[in-house]
């Protein structure tokens, strides 16, 4: 009878906790969604903030970013998986790596941005521009991206590898054909979680992409052109760096209410990212029949 | 020890030479910190099934991955091995080629986690180009051949995740005799199943000895006297008895046999 007690009652403790954690994020999410939800119009989302009050080119700086961002940093990321799980043997670099990675995860966001500044923005000329910024979030990104990466591949048995060479097929294409494919699900939910870090961060952009966001000609497709929406070496303030920006340079009444549907905004594109993943992974899975 | 480095091989001296899938000449094998075989001289005769037994740990799992080079990279194989006069040990070999010829069957069973068609067309796509119907024909030939075509209807598209171990298993028998193998290795390959399952591979394998040279590891003796026409006995690394399988489980010439067989260590 006893025992039959005791479980019930750390069993209702359990779901008491994580009530309470859900009840937590509800409560702040709703909050901040509550407060910002009648400053998200269709014209805050479609004015520069050179005209007007609007965050219409600091949302496209954010998307546009984080596009260069994970073109830079999925190659590198999946690389360097491949080669510690399927090829690297255990050894001290190996572990050094390893190590290297779980350091670099942990380092604040302002190192890198500090770094991307000396380094990126003054040592290299790149001034304060997306492709600064982008390289900086890579620094930033591909500890996690690899990680998660490293776990993907980690989860396929090895036993397919085995399968694959007993077949006279190269390791390289067991993987690319058999382990790749069998790990997408796990690879594109760590993309996608790593994304919605990447859209959010602030302090790793502040000093290499910069404060600034010229109002951009949307219609311009010549990247070398300043005002093109595709120069990657403009300034671009992103829509964290923006809600930052705001809030700490006061510009006025209007500081108040551009920070609120800013974060709505930003909040809402994190969890379509993370909905997104969720829903894209379950689908492959069930494409790739794994259950 | 030094009495155990000769084998007793008197059940095969006097094989022809055209009877032979393949002949090891002073295989040593070495892992990185020791030692796995010494100096195994053995011949696995054409169209017959050879049996590996010996306790855990005394190298007949490594001799096989030798036979088909799966020990690359793992262990260092010296000696020669010689297949259709050739020495398959030769690092020149293409080692592509000699997997299709010499295939491969694990203890667990290890299909892609994907469809049937899948499993199946893999290793054949990779080394030849074939067209959609000959393939599936050919798909439809193994899988009659391990007896899993009635059970899965002929539902190529069925993914290999929903089969049963024992399917499974068989499903990884047919994807190696896709590549029309002269060698099959297997490694413990009914050791994760039930005795039903069991039997049917067993099945399979003694239909297939008619085209396919079978070299099996087990560590289930009845298994071996039920199936194998030579049997192997491994000790500590060294190859200790080799015979007829009905001679060496009969009248053992070695004490090492007769206490492995009676049970009298393990």
């Amino acid at each position: 009878m006893n025992r039959y007690l005791i479980d019930r009652v750390t069993r209702h403790l359990i779901q008491l906790l994580v009530g309470l954690v859900v009840a937590l994020i509800l409560i702040f999410l709703g909050y901040l969604i509550w407060q910002g939800r009648h400053q998200v119009t269709w014209t805050f989302l479609t004015t520069s903030s050179e005209v007007g009050l609007g965050i219409r080119d600091q949302l496209f700086n954010s998307l546009y970013l984080l596009v260069l961002t994970l073109l830079l940093s999925f190659p590198i990321a999946l690389g360097s998986a491949v080669a510690l799980t399927i090829y690297a043997k255990q050894n001290i670099f190996t572990r050094l790596a390893q190590m290297a990675i779980e350091v670099l995860s942990s380092l604040p966001s302002i190192i890198v941005g500090l770094f991307g500044f000396l380094f990126l923005v003054l040592k290299v000329g790149l001034g304060f521009s997306v492709l600064s910024g982008a390289i900086a979030l890579t620094f930033f990104n591909l500890p996690i991206l690899t990680q998660s990466m490293i776990l993907a591949l980690k989860n396929v048995p090895t036993s397919r590898l085995e399968a694959g060479i007993s077949l006279g097929v190269s390791q390289w294409h067991v993987l690319l054909k058999v382990i790749i494919p069998e790990a997408i699900p796990g690879i594109i939910s760590g993309i996608v979680l790593s994304a919605g870090r990447v859209f959010g961060e602030a302090a790793a952009l502040i000093y290499t992409a910069g404060q600034s966001a010229p109002q951009l000609d949307y219609h311009n497709w010549n990247i070398f052109s300043a005002n093109s929406f595709l120069n990657p070496l403009r300034p671009a303030e992103t829509l964290a760096v923006h809600i930052w920006k705001v809030n700490t340079e006061n510009i006025g009444i209007d500081a108040d209410k551009i920070s609120r549907g800013a974060i709505v905004i930003l909040v809402v594109v994190v969890l379509l990212f993370n909905f997104l993943a969720r829903r894209l992974s379950n689908y492959l899975q069930q494409k790739n029949g794994g259950r | 020890m030094a009495a155990m480095k000769q084998a007793d091989l008197a059940g095969y001296l006097n094989f022809p030479n055209q009877d032979i899938a393949l002949r090891c000449t002073d295989v040593n094998v070495d892992y990185a910190t020791e030692r796995a075989i010494f100096d195994c001289n053995c011949v696995f005769p054409k169209n017959k099934i050879t049996a590996l037994i010996g306790p855990s740990g005394s190298g007949k799992s490594t001799l096989l991955r030798c036979l088909n080079r799966m020990n690359d990279g793992r262990a260092q194989v010296s000696g020669t091995i010689d297949y259709e006069g050739t020495n398959l040990n030769d690092q020149q070999i293409n080692v592509y080629q000699l997997r299709q010829k010499i295939g491969m069957l694990f203890q667990q069973p290890n299909p892609f986690a994907r469809s049937i068609y899948f499993n199946l067309a893999f290793g054949i796509r990779e080394h030849q180009a074939i067209s959609k119907s000959e393939l599936e024909q050919r798909m439809r030939e193994v899988l009659e051949m391990v007896d899993l075509w009635s059970e899965i209807s002929g539902d190529l598209q069925r993914h290999a995740n929903h089969l049963s171990g024992g399917q499974q298993q068989r499903l990884c028998l047919a994807r190696t005799l896709m590549l029309q193998p002269d060698i099959l290795l297997l490694d413990e390959p009914a050791s994760a199943l039930d005795p039903i399952a069991t039997a049917k591979i067993e099945a399979n394998l003694l239909a297939l000895k008619k085209d396919i040279t079978i070299i099996i590891v087990t560590h289930n003796l009845e298994q071996a006297a039920r199936i194998s026409d030579y049997t192997a006995f491994f000790y500590q690394g060294y190859l200790v008895e080799y015979d007829r399988t009905k001679h060496l489980f009969l009248k053992p010439h070695q004490k090492l046999t007769a206490d492995y067989l009676a049970g009298n260590f393990g």
